[in-house]
């Protein structure tokens, strides 16, 4: 219990040290005063705090398993499919020649067994052309969720700074600059949403590699290009870094005084 | 050394509306000088808060100069103003001072220019506070105020601004906090707005604001505030 505790006093102040460090690092020549207050405020507000990365990292959930379904959002990247297709081919160890042939024999196979030429019949591509317009309806309703995913993020963010208005304007008639008091809201808020990505993503990644066993892929590349990660992190980040920007610059802006006066 | 902390001259601050004008405050001249305890009387309305934001340096005026220690404030920029803000002067307000989420002797020495634990703790024991460790909700309201006033003293201001600083406070509090104040004024000079009459007994110059003008020793003036 007692080494317990020492690891875990060793865990926060070791984290604190790095936080600092990085902050240190990415800001140096101004004040650390105002820094370590973010870092109370995220240690000490920690349920607050895990509210809002919980939210975040659903719709990083979201986000991944609607790219790596190839619905939703896919449509405009169009890079899954084209990885998928190349992990497959190079699983099958062979070439696009070969892929052909496969197919070529299957069709025949088909056309003389059913009798007819059924593989270019007009049933056929009726068929294909319903199965298109369910795909599209799927990708548009798999939009829809991810927006729905990218909305909770903002209204997390939203939630955490419209709250800390007062706390601005506090700072702000210590004598802490409007740079100051900006740069430490957004460091404060990518972190969330750093967070938020990060376990997004452990979770998204592990649920997906459930459903790969299940579905029986053979790589789970196909199903989690490389990319998707990095994209999930710096769009997640990068949105909470937008969001805090306008909402901060807002708060920034108001009346000191009457803010601290009234609740 | 500079014998005048403060200085108003001619100051007017009005807000515009469309084509209407609201003249918040109205040709202020004032004069502050060092370790004197100052009370602006004044009702709600009668133009303090955008005193004190003038004063504190969170605003600028239409009209007029303000002086601080010598020093004319008009051109500067908003990050000088910030600097002369965190150096120069210390500012308490009514309630929600504190981060609630950092102790108390966080909370004093989040403002320090070079942080000094030990300084730290000297003024939190100036104004009667042992218990570092503790955080705001732990506090009474008397023990939070006496953070902030910890917390304004702490970069040695030469002027510390007080918005209400009894507002929240019992009979018993006030008196505690205002004698506080009149030992404080020796190192820094205090300026408190309140619309509390009975605070004219601790101070040394009285000012009355009514409908943004400003009057030095008001006489009876100041009796008819609602209080």
């Amino acid at each position: 219990m007692i080494s317990f505790l020492n690891f875990n006093y060793f865990c926060a102040h070791l984290n604190r040290k790095l936080f600092l460090l990085f902050v240190r690092y990415t800001t140096s020549g101004v004040n650390m005063g105002i820094y370590s207050l973010s870092y109370k405020n995220l240690r000490r507000n920690r349920f607050r705090n895990a509210t809002t990365v919980l939210r975040i990292a659903f719709g990083v959930v979201i986000f991944l398993i609607l790219v790596s379904s190839g619905i939703g959002i896919n449509t405009f990247f169009g890079q899954n499919q084209a990885a998928a297709q190349n992990s497959l081919l190079n699983h099958s160890n062979g070439s696009n020649n070969s892929v052909n042939a496969v197919v070529t024999s299957i069709n025949e196979y088909i056309d003389l067994n059913l009798g007819i030429n059924i593989t270019n019949s007009k049933f056929i591509s009726f068929i294909g052309s319903i199965l298109r317009n369910i795909i599209n309806f799927l990708d548009l309703i798999a939009s829809i969720i991810f927006l729905i995913g990218i909305f909770g993020i903002t209204n997390a963010m939203t939630l955490n700074l419209f709250e800390r208005k007062r706390e601005i304007c506090l700072l702000k008639s210590l004598g802490f600059t409007e740079h100051q008091i900006i740069l430490s809201h957004l460091l404060e808020s990518g972190l969330l949403g750093f967070f938020g990505a990060m376990i997004g993503i452990t979770v998204g990644i592990f649920g997906i590699f459930l459903l790969s066993i299940v579905v029986k892929v053979i790589k789970i590349s196909i199903l989690i290009p490389w990319w998707l990660p990095l994209i999930a992190v710096l769009i997640t980040t990068s949105l909470s870094i937008l969001l805090a920007i306008y909402i901060v610059f807002h708060n920034v802006k108001q009346d000191g005084v009457e803010a601290l006066r009234y609740e | 050394m500079n014998n005048n902390i403060l200085e108003f001259q001619e100051v007017w601050k009005t807000y515009k509306d469309g084509k209407t004008e609201l003249h918040a405050l109205k040709d202020i001249n004032l004069l502050l000088k060092k370790n004197s305890l100052n009370i602006i009387l004044g009702s709600s309305g009668s133009g303090k808060t955008t005193f004190l934001n003038l004063a504190s340096l969170l605003d600028t005026p239409t009209k007029g100069k303000i002086i601080i220690n010598g020093q004319n404030l008009s051109n500067l920029s908003k990050i000088e103003r910030s600097k002369i803000r965190r150096t120069e002067i210390g500012i308490i307000y009514q309630r929600n001072n504190l981060f609630p989420y950092l102790n108390v002797l966080e909370n004093v020495m989040l403002p320090m220019v070079s942080p000094d634990k030990n300084k730290s703790i000297t003024v939190l024991e100036t104004v009667g506070l042992t218990e570092t460790h503790k955080f705001p909700d732990e506090l009474s309201i008397e023990e939070q105020q006496r953070v902030a006033m910890a917390r304004a003293m702490i970069n040695d201001p030469i002027l510390i601004i007080a918005d209400e600083p009894t507002g929240e406070l019992g009979k018993k509090s006030t008196k505690m906090l205002m004698n506080l104040m009149k030992r404080i004024k020796y190192k820094s000079t205090i300026l408190i707005a309140s619309n509390n009459a009975n605070l004219s007994g601790y101070c040394d110059e009285l000012f009355f604001l009514k409908d943004g003008k400003l009057k030095k020793n008001p006489g009876n003036n100041y009796k008819s505030l609602n209080y």
